[in-house]
């Protein structure tokens, strides 16, 4: 019995039975004949000038084919590309392999070639390479001021960016201000620690001159044009393969060493090489994620209208610039508003090098940012002016009636109901009930609290294509642009597709992942897959319906508009025994001598679809409790509310919604990438880089307001919901916690000996 | 793997074959058991390279017997078994209260006491129950048998008195009485597989239901090797326990333990955890004698 | 492929091992620090069970040995050497599926599929020690494995789900 309606329905995942029986191909798994395998020496100085590397005696060890310096590839493989380019901004030259100099602990220095795993790691140990240390600087305050050392002897200071932009009358709102409540936060770096790290196989094709190279990457198409760029090869003799792909959050998207390096060697080599990152690389040297530092103040009324902000941000981003990495620091700054009506904002932001992996996009990828510098501020603000943290966002709020509406940094939110999803949020935490417990707690030395977070957020920022084919037999083939990695869209396409032409789910195969296959698109990030894949898709499919009625309505002679596609057949609405199942109707469009007179044979579209930036929202509730001899903190109750338009798979979106918000309890509470002063890094290892288990997470209670987006499918984008909504509600709870004891919760993550040191500086005084 | 090209593993069967590899080889070779500490070791260069040992096989090193007053565990025995031994559990419960906090269960399955004390980490959690129960370490040789107590077997950070043809077989610890009780406590950054920013046993011997007749108390992670809270456990012994008695003791340890800064804890921290772990735990062993309804 | 035949000819390090993987029988010659994972994945080609950390907190390449759950990158093939082996391969008979892994499928219980075969493998030792968990035991017993997709909710609920499964 087929189902009717797929859309909206909690369909198990197509993706399911290969990766339950672990059949699945990920990047290690592959295996080619003559294959050969690379190891990076990487640097474990924080900064220091290469004087010397000598190979021989890696190149001795039986097993090794070959060794490489950034010196000896310096001339083949161009730097590496940079496309987010602020104006103004200093963009230091990438390669590879560092040349002269190494700029961060991890950066690649030398490769090794051999025949196999082992091998490659031990020739390593034998590469001698004189470094001479420099000064490093890992604070960028630090690196902001006078004397600091230099990353880049070139640039004459530290500085990659500045961008200062006032909207609004700032200087109005602070003079009518009742009050100006003033703020630091600093939000820490992060690792996005997919649980797969990165690897690149490569493997060039003489007699037809392809080089398929495949990558454990979020971005197909993209990684094809940039290593078409450094290695000046044409971009149609590339071949981008994504396998199964172990997790990206952010991590995967860019333009890696790794990528063009190995594509060089299997080319130079002739045989086939493969690479595959061990943790500790992949904590040192894959793209790491926030680190930003904001000084904020807020011009607010005694009634708790907030006026104007001021907000100075200072980004570290490492020493060298990857793809997008300039991006966040602007996003974030946009979006800081929120959900609130602001008459004025004061941007400040200035982009910081340092001798540290560059940052980039990281699951949310500036909009976690924005999301907790805003609504902290508005807790502070709520605890100063002593209203209810509720109540002062309800004041602010943008109203359903002022959509769409255009900030005071001019996005253009399209459709929402802030105070409906708080009010939701608010019934499923019984928040009275726990405000009363909190009370009574109290009396007994117990201290518990209640952290808010109402946020909004950007997404769909990217066009993607989709390739729609009805074939003879009737089944349908999809390639979509896109490259989900976990997020589920071979089912959730599957049930669009399934619904527009009425046939089963299982008659249809979606394919992604192969840029020879599939015309160009984005990939997978930014929480864009379901949406612009999504209505790239539904707009083929909807053409190829179009011509499939009009077939059927010549061979029934009933107009098209009369007819239906339901359950596998194609007919009359009033007569539904004139009908032609959906397989006799592909088949005739196949077929010359019956296709009706004048009509092209075929069912086959591609379709390119440009998305409209979407902006889904929700209200989060924490409750957590706080041990303040200890510094500990537990979690108590976790509500999270989304808006996220319509929706194709409520237990997808589900799914999406708990992992993004484990990463966001990691951000709270629990990691963080972390440097000595001389730059050493410390947590490069999962036993210190801490990622939340199934014991440190508790049972989350979601639900849904549904207020749907313009466009044809009505959704607006989930996957990065959890991470950009719940971090800020989490400290805000401890930092209401902890109100007997006024202190002010400064940075993450609130680990026991922070909050225990802040609790006892208070006591101190 | 680097590191570890042309090395040789010998797995003996038996212990008598084990003790005549090392006879042999002595500081040429390095044993190893579960592995879960030394593989990572090896993997990240801190291990010299040499031959290994592997004594994983040897069976006759996994057991856990009862002897005169105390409790027999072979070298090889598995946390999970630790752990979950009616033995253990009913006369040397912190042990086993211990074993279930040193890691994930799947550590727990491979990993081995003996290999635990052996790779000496100051931070591992088998190591303070064992002191206060008075541990006795079993040492064999082909020359004979030497059994050293814990205490005098750590000599400083990773010193162990421990001879290059020697292995570690069996640790006995003393059964605890009826009139002992104990409690194992840990502080770590999270609670599912951490390693310890403080962590401690204690073992008290009641005399009546008000007063402690002797006390031990033993904790890690806070100096190059586990430590007796001696001065805390001058402060408590004979004397009368209320609230300010206890916490006047509890803060004693500051003078017992030497802790460092690092990625897990200032030292500062850990002074003040440790106060806190010894005050809790105190309470929690006064408290469950009145519950037990005298 | 000459050279490392070569290299494996004249090595006389390399040691045999054999054990029982998903009740076949292997053996092979290795070099004598190739950790089962490595074994399992590079010389068996079983890729199944998945390599994602260095230091043994994953949990990804959890597999079933001696009856006991272990993580197979933290242990030597030769320590191996006899075992009896199960992986995520050895699950599902003759195209059935194991009640764990229809219950990961039923409850959204992974997404990108990486650290999955680990946790089935953890949660069939868990169910076969207590086939009556309750959440917390649940939680406690996956400790050792982590996902960065799922918040583990839908992981709980599989275990949970698959215990109720195997009841029947």
């Amino acid at each position: 019995m087929m189902q009717t309606q797929y859309v909206g329905s909690p369909v198990k995942r197509k993706e399911d039975p290969r990766l339950i029986k672990g059949e699945s191909t990920y990047l290690d798994d592959i295996k080619l004949p003559g294959m050969l395998y690379a190891a990076f020496l990487r640097s474990s100085y924080p900064h220091a000038k290469i004087k010397r590397i000598d190979v021989s005696q890696a190149l001795t060890l039986e097993g090794v084919v070959a060794v490489y310096t950034g010196k000896d590839l310096k001339d083949a493989v161009g730097p590496l590309v940079v496309e987010s380019i602020n104006r103004g901004s200093k963009v230091p030259s990438h390669y590879p392999l560092a040349v002269d100099e190494v700029k961060f602990v991890g950066e690649p220095v030398a490769v090794v070639v051999a025949e196999d795993r082992y091998v490659a790691k031990d020739a390593l140990e034998r590469i001698i390479v004189e470094y001479e240390p420099l000064p490093a600087v890992v604070d960028p305050e630090k690196a902001l001021e006078d004397e600091a050392p230099k990353v880049h002897e070139d640039y004459e200071d530290n500085v990659c960016f500045r961008w200062k932009k006032a909207f609004g009358d700032v200087e109005q709102s602070f003079s009518n201000a009742d009050e100006v409540i003033e703020a630091r936060f600093r939000i820490q770096r992060l690792a996005p620690t997919a649980m797969e790290p990165r690897g690149v196989v490569a493997h060039y094709d003489a007699l037809n001159r392809i080089l398929t190279i495949w990558s454990s990457t979020q971005f197909p198409h993209k990684l094809r044009t940039w290593v078409a760029t450094s290695l000046n090869w044409p971009e149609n003799r590339i071949r981008v393969i994504t396998p199964e792909v172990g997790g990206g959050f952010g991590s995967k998207l860019n333009h890696y060493p790794e990528e063009v390096v190995i594509p060089y060697l299997a080319v130079k080599l002739g045989r086939p090489v493969k690479w595959f990152e061990e943790r500790r690389e992949n904590l040192q040297a894959t793209t790491h994620g926030r680190d930003m530092i904001a000084y904020v103040k807020a011009a607010v009324k005694r009634d708790g209208k907030i006026l104007g902000l001021k907000v100075r941000l200072i980004a570290d981003l490492g020493a060298y610039n990857y793809v997008y990495t300039q991006d966040n620091p602007l996003v974030a700054a946009r979006m800081i508003p929120g959900c609130y009506k602001l008459e004025s904002i004061e941007l400040d932001v200035v982009g910081v090098f340092t001798n540290k992996i560059a940052t980039d996009a990281y699951r949310g990828a500036g909009r976690p940012e924005a999301s907790y510098i805003i609504e902290r501020t508005v807790d502070r603000i709520a605890r100063k002016l002593g209203i209810d943290p509720a109540e002062i966002r309800r004041r602010n709020f943008i109203q359903p009636s002022e959509f769409p509406y255009k900030t005071v940094t001019k996005f253009v939110y399209d459709t929402g109901n802030y105070e409906a999803a708080l009010n939701k949020a608010l019934e499923l935490l019984k928040y009275s009930e726990v405000r009363a417990e909190q009370e009574r707690l109290r009396g007994e030395g117990r201290y518990i609290g209640v952290g808010l977070s109402s946020f909004v957020e950007v997404c769909n920022f990217s066009y993607q294509s989709a390739s729609v084919r009805v074939e003879p037999t009737g089944k349908v083939l999809v390639f979509t642009s896109t490259s989900p990695h976990g997020q589920g869209e071979e089912t959730a396409f599957a049930q669009i597709v399934a619904d527009v032409f009425g046939v089963d789910m299982d008659s249809v195969q979606v394919i992604h992942g192969d840029t020879l296959a599939i015309p160009y698109g984005w990939g997978t990030a930014g929480s864009w897959t379901l949406t612009s894949g999504g209505n790239a898709i539904l707009k083929a499919c909807k053409e190829i319906r179009e011509k499939m009625l009009k077939i059927a309505a010549a061979k029934l002679e009933a107009r098209p508009e009369d007819l239906e596609m339901r359950e596998g057949r194609i007919f009359v609405k009033d007569a539904p025994d004139k009908s032609l199942s959906f397989e006799e109707v592909a088949g005739i469009a196949y077929d010359p001598e019956s296709i009706p007179e004048g009509m092209e044979i075929g069912l086959a579209t591609t379709s390119f679809y440009v998305p409209n930036l979407t902006f889904p929202f929700g209200a989060y509730a924490a409750v957590v409790e706080v041990f303040p001899e200890s510094g500990e903190v537990k979690l108590l109750k976790l509500v999270l509310v989304n808006d996220v338009g319509k929706v194709v798979n409520p237990m997808l979106v589900e799914g999406q919604v708990h992992g993004g918000a484990a990463q966001a309890i990691g951000q709270a509470i629990y990691e963080e990438i972390a440097y000595t002063e001389d730059g050493v890094l410390l947590t490069d290892t999962l036993s210190e880089y801490l990622i939340p288990t199934a014991v440190e997470i508790p049972w989350m209670i979601t639900d849904r307001t549904e207020t749907p987006a313009p466009n044809p499918l009505g959704t607006k984008g989930v996957g990065e919901m959890g991470a950009i909504g719940l971090a800020q509600a989490i400290v805000n709870a401890v930092e209401d916690a902890l109100t007997p004891f006024d202190v002010k919760i400064e940075d993450t993550p609130v680990t026991p000996a922070y909050l225990w040191k802040l609790v006892n500086a208070e006591k101190k005084e | 793997m680097n590191r570890l090209h042309d090395i040789e593993v010998y797995s003996p069967k038996t212990l008598e074959e084990a003790l005549e590899i090392l006879r042999r080889e002595g500081d040429r070779v390095k044993v190893i058991a579960g592995g879960t500490d030394l593989i990572i070791q090896m993997k990240d260069g801190i291990m010299p390279r040499k031959n290994l040992l592997n004594i994983y096989s040897i069976d006759e090193l996994r057991y856990i017997r009862m002897g005169n007053d105390s409790i027999r565990i072979g070298a090889l025995t598995s946390f999970t078994d630790i752990a979950s031994s009616a033995l253990i559990r009913n006369y040397a419960r912190i042990l086993a209260d211990a074993a279930n906090t040193i890691g994930s269960i799947q550590i727990m399955n491979k990993a081995s006491i003996g290999g635990n004390l052996v790779n000496a980490s100051p931070a591992a959690d088998s190591i303070p129950p064992l002191y206060v129960l008075d541990a006795v370490l079993v040492l064999r040789s082909v020359e004979g048998v030497r059994e050293v107590p814990i205490q005098s077997f750590y000599r400083g950070y990773k010193k162990l008195d421990i001879r290059s043809d020697e292995l570690l077989t069996e640790v006995r610890v003393r059964r605890m009485a009826e009139d002992e009780d104990g409690i194992f406590l840990k502080h770590g950054l999270r609670l599912g597989d951490a390693i310890s920013v403080v962590n401690a046993a204690l073992l008290v011997k009641w005399d009546g239901d008000d007063r402690f007749k002797d006390v031990k108390i033993a904790l890690g992670a806070v100096a190059p090797t586990v430590v007796r809270a001696r001065s805390c456990e001058e402060a408590l012994t004979g004397k009368e326990l209320n609230d300010s008695t206890i916490w006047d003791a509890a803060s004693k340890v500051v003078n017992d333990i030497s802790p460092i800064d690092d990625v897990r804890g200032t030292a500062e921290y850990r002074r003040e955890m440790s106060v806190n772990l010894l005050y809790i735990g105190l309470w929690e062993i006064i408290n469950k004698r009145n519950q037990a309804g005298w | 492929m000459a050279r490392k035949k070569q290299l494996l000819e004249t090595a006389e390090t390399y040691v045999s091992v054999s054990m029982k993987v998903n009740g076949v029988p292997c053996s092979a010659k290795i070099e004598p620090r190739t950790l089962l994972v490595h074994f399992l994945r590079d010389v068996l080609g079983l890729t199944g069970t998945h390599w994602g950390c260095d230091t043994g907190n994953c949990g990804a390449c959890t597999v079933i040995m001696n009856g006991k759950s272990v993580k197979s990158c933290n242990i030597f093939a030769v320590q191996a050497d006899g075992a009896e082996i199960i992986t995520i391969e050895g699950l599902a008979k003759d195209g059935q599926l194991h009640p764990i892994q229809e219950a990961f499928w039923e409850n959204h219980g992974l997404q990108c599929g990486f650290c999955t075969p680990g946790f089935i493998m953890q949660a069939y030792w868990l169910l076969q020690q207590n086939p009556n968990p309750t959440e917390e035991e649940v939680r406690r017993g996956i400790s050792g494995n982590i996902c960065r997709c799922t918040g583990y909710q839908n992981i709980v609920k599989a275990i949970l789900t698959a215990a109720e499964k195997m009841k029947r």
